[in-house]
């Protein structure tokens, strides 16, 4: 188990070192620099090739590359272009945002859609098995944007139960300190941001849930557990769950990937001040740092989180250890 | 299965607790308004600031030598008093007894500094550009500043309201200031959470006096519709545009918002670049003018919220602005005219026209950060299309659009200019041959003597003679194509009082403004 935690933790490095040069060559293919972003309309051609050479723009791509890993290898992320703080800084200040709505987003769909899954399986072509799964198609084809302005006009204008829009104060933090007025309104500002990232993939799990127990409720060992005359509960719990779950786990891993990076559009809807916007804002402005930084980060957290994933999964089929 | 059910209780009652709760935190005495902006700030350093956010919190942190009125005048703000000593020379006498934030009192060394480093090209200031005719900024004694300049510049008086820094504090901050400014403005900062808000509070000793309110607050709201419905919902107090025109409708039926809408310092044009084969023809130019459905646009897409623009002269600027010049109107047959005149027609009969073997092909170029605009430049081509013209579109994000222009490499693009103060901003630059941003290489040696009297004419009817020949002539050559005037909208909660809307967009009458 641990050379293999091991092996896979030492095959992160390609991982992050790919994403960083992906990155780097994708950006030399968008039209306009960060010169001309920052400098905008006003600028002159004088002040424009000034600025490039500040910046190091009008070396060889090669020799930006090559400086550019070998800062990134010193830990060193380089300075926003645009805000002129270092990127390391912006990308933890943002950072936590995004991962208390994505952990808060997978948390609903886990807690909401296996539930869902479970009881569409087992009330199999009844009216309750149509209807979650009516829902669950709603929510895989319902644009996210679209469903955060329902949300927002009927949560927040209509009834005035809870706010547009911004984050309270950091979720772990207030209920660290105990604070539960504060924790109150951190939540408060989480719930529909939460809802509305997590409605695709809690209709996802239901669905998988739903079809990976039905499958395995045909199993032989269920009949024979059946056959035993055990209770119903335990049957499903104990016998038929329990393998149902693996693949669940593994999309459950995927979808805190996807998460993080689709909290995107819910960030920019919601005003969360996490780091999808920091990212897109950056694209918009050719802060070409600010955009390496986070995408490093974002592959990293996203390769260590899948790492972790695939440790459980060995850790419950033991098959996966030996290959 | 009722196990399922029973472990959804909890989730329940938590949601419906939650929506029981009310908002936490206590207003500081003298309340607090609410602003929602759709973008963050870059920097809270004025001689820095390039976004529309920056500008707003600047002004209410910091003050320059003169601030703008409604009408766009110039009126004491830091210097109490000015005068043109000669055509060349301006001297700013400064208001005594004005101190910092940091409790250091303004001295004329503040305001050297402030210009001197603006003009220094390390800093990198977007607006260098408008104080480039600055040759001298010295300090004559503590108060008085003396401005040099190597030609008669009479848009400096405008320019003038650049917020004024402290030297010290700057030297103390060096890069923080920026994070952590210090100005002598009604209000001063208290702390800015990157992509979420800034938060001001009244400066007690401000030179006017003390401000009504006891904080601001700007809220950053990326989404249009979202920041609509956050006044509408009663989480902010005040929104301004850019807003989508749909949102704008909805709130001027809600009952606890109030909707102004003016004209404001914005147009949006088309860009005709004189250096390409197609469009240096004049024909091509008019044609496209003519084939525009300028009132359709104004209707359907902007909803009203912009005015369908007669030339480049904007509303705002009094005494020069008149209507009587006008652009060639929506006039299908017309343009079918001159494209035929220009020797272009379908002699094939592919629906394409050509001339000598050659198909008439168009690009037309905007960003895709405008739906407005996108939208408008599918309609355009749709229409081009329909008249003949194999019309393409090319969408790119702002700064790929940027880097066309300034490098010529486009037919006719779609794009606007903001906070045109003055007609010198509108003018000059956009249609002088030597002008910085005349990416459309238009050169016209009767232009160019009319923009250079203007900036030497202080008088206002000398000012709008030679302006409105600008127009006249822009109208008829058509380097550019103005399509609007931005329309300028605020949203403001019922609730508040003594807020004044001004057409550039300045927060500037916040100082009077309160909420109960």
């Amino acid at each position: 188990m641990a050379r293999y935690a091991a092996r896979r933790l030492a095959l992160l490095l390609p991982v992050v070192l790919s994403a960083a040069v992906v990155t780097f060559a994708l950006l030399l293919l968008l039209p306009g620099d960060p010169a001309v972003a920052l400098l905008g309309q006003e600028a002159s051609p004088e002040e424009l090739s000034r600025f490039r050479h500040l910046l190091g723009l009008d070396r060889p791509v090669l020799v930006q590359l090559g400086l550019y890993l070998w800062r990134v290898a010193r830990a060193d992320f380089g300075r926003s272009i645009t805000l002129d703080v270092p990127v390391l800084r912006l990308i933890l200040s943002t950072l936590p945002a995004t991962l208390e709505l994505a952990t808060a987003s997978i948390v609903v769909a886990v807690l909401a859609g296996i539930p869902l899954g479970l009881l569409a399986a087992r009330r199999r072509g009844t009216v309750v098995d149509t209807g979650t799964m009516l829902l669950a198609q709603l929510g895989v084809s319902m644009p996210v944007f679209w469903l955060g302005v329902l949300l927002i006009l009927l949560f927040a204008v209509r009834l005035n139960w809870l706010p547009s829009f911004g984050r309270g104060a950091p979720l772990l933090e207030a209920l660290l300190s105990g604070d539960l007025s504060a924790a109150l309104d951190s939540l408060r500002h989480l719930l529909l941001p939460t809802v509305t990232l997590a409605f695709f993939n809690l209709a996802l799990l239901s669905r998988l849930t739903r079809w990976a127990l039905l499958e395995v409720l045909e199993e032989d060992y269920v009949r024979t557990a059946r056959a035993k005359g055990q209770h119903e509960r335990v049957v499903v719990f104990r016998h038929a769950l329990r393998n149902a779950l693996l693949p669940i786990v593994t999309i459950v891993g995927l979808q805190f990937g996807n998460a993080l990076g689709g909290a995107v559009v819910t960030e920019t809807i919601y005003g969360w001040p996490g780091m999808g916007r920091l990212v897109v804002q950056a694209i918009g402005q050719r802060d070409f740092p600010v955009v390496q930084g986070a995408v490093l980060i974002l592959a990293l957290v996203f390769s260590l989180f899948n790492l972790l994933v695939d440790l459980t999964y060995a850790f419950i089929d033991p098959r996966i250890r030996y290959e | 299965m009722t196990g399922f059910r029973m472990r959804l209780l909890p989730v329940l009652a938590v949601v419906v607790s939650l929506a029981a709760s009310f908002p936490v935190g206590a207003a500081p005495a003298g309340g607090t308004l609410r602003i929602g902006i759709d973008v963050d700030a870059g920097t809270l350093d004025p001689r820095l600031a390039n976004d529309t956010t920056a500008r707003r919190v600047i002004e209410q942190v910091f003050d320059g030598l003169v601030e703008l009125d409604p009408q766009l005048r110039p009126q004491p703000a830091l210097a109490e008093s000015w005068t043109q000593v000669s055509p060349t020379v301006w001297q700013f006498r400064l208001r005594p007894n004005v101190r910092f934030h940091d409790g250091t009192p303004l001295t004329a060394g503040d305001v050297v500094f402030t210009y001197t480093t603006i003009l220094d090209p390390a800093l990198r200031a977007p607006l260098r550009g408008l104080y480039l005719p600055i040759t001298k900024v010295e300090a004559a004694d503590d108060r008085t500043v003396r401005f040099t300049l190597s030609a008669p510049y009479a848009p400096l008086l405008k320019y003038a309201d650049m917020g004024i820094v402290s030297r010290a504090a700057v030297e103390r901050a060096g890069g923080e200031f920026a994070m952590k400014p210090v100005g002598t403005g009604p209000y001063r900062f208290v702390s800015w959470q990157r992509n979420s808000r800034i938060v001001l509070e009244a400066n007690p000793d401000y030179w006017k006096g003390r401000p009504k309110l006891g904080q601001v607050i700007f809220h950053i709201i990326p989404d249009n519709t979202t920041r609509a419905a956050a006044l509408e919902a009663g989480d902010v107090d005040l929104i301004h545009s850019p807003l989508s025109p749909q949102d704008v409708a909805r709130l001027k039926s809600s009952p606890r918002v109030r909707v102004v809408e003016m004209t404001g310092l914005g147009i949006t044009y088309l860009n005709m670049n004189l250096a390409d084969p197609l469009i240096r023809d004049l024909r091509i130019r008019r044609a496209i003018a003519h084939l525009i459905p300028q009132r359709t646009i104004v209707r359907q897409i902007y909803r009203e919220m912009d005015r369908p623009a007669t030339s480049v002269l904007l509303p705002a600027w009094s005494g020069i602005y008149t209507d009587e010049i006008t652009q060639p109107g929506h006039d299908i047959t017309r343009a079918k005219a001159l494209l035929a005149e220009a020797g272009w027609r379908d002699t094939n009969g592919d629906g394409v026209l050509d001339r000598g073997g050659q198909r008439l092909a168009l690009t037309l170029r905007t960003h895709s950060e405008d739906p407005n605009r996108v939208q408008i430049a599918e309609l355009l081509i749709s229409i081009l299309r329909s008249s003949g013209i194999e019309a393409r579109l090319e969408i790119t994000e702002f700064p790929g659009l940027v880097q066309a222009l300034l490098s010529g490499n486009y037919q006719v693009v779609l794009v606007g200019w903001l906070g045109l103060v003055d007609p010198d901003r509108g003018m000059y630059n956009q249609f002088h041959s030597k002008g910085s941003q005349n990416w459309e290489k238009y050169s016209n040696p009767r232009v160019d003597a009319l923009l250079d009297e203007g900036r030497q004419k202080a008088d206002p009817n000398e000012r709008a003679r030679i302006y409105r020949e600008v127009a006249r002539i822009i109208a008829a050559d058509l380097p550019y194509y103005v399509l609007t005037y931005q329309g300028y909208v605020v949203g403001i909660s019922r609730r508040v009082e003594g807020f004044t809307p001004i057409p550039s967009g300045s927060f500037r009458s916040l100082w009077t403004t309160s909420v109960p």
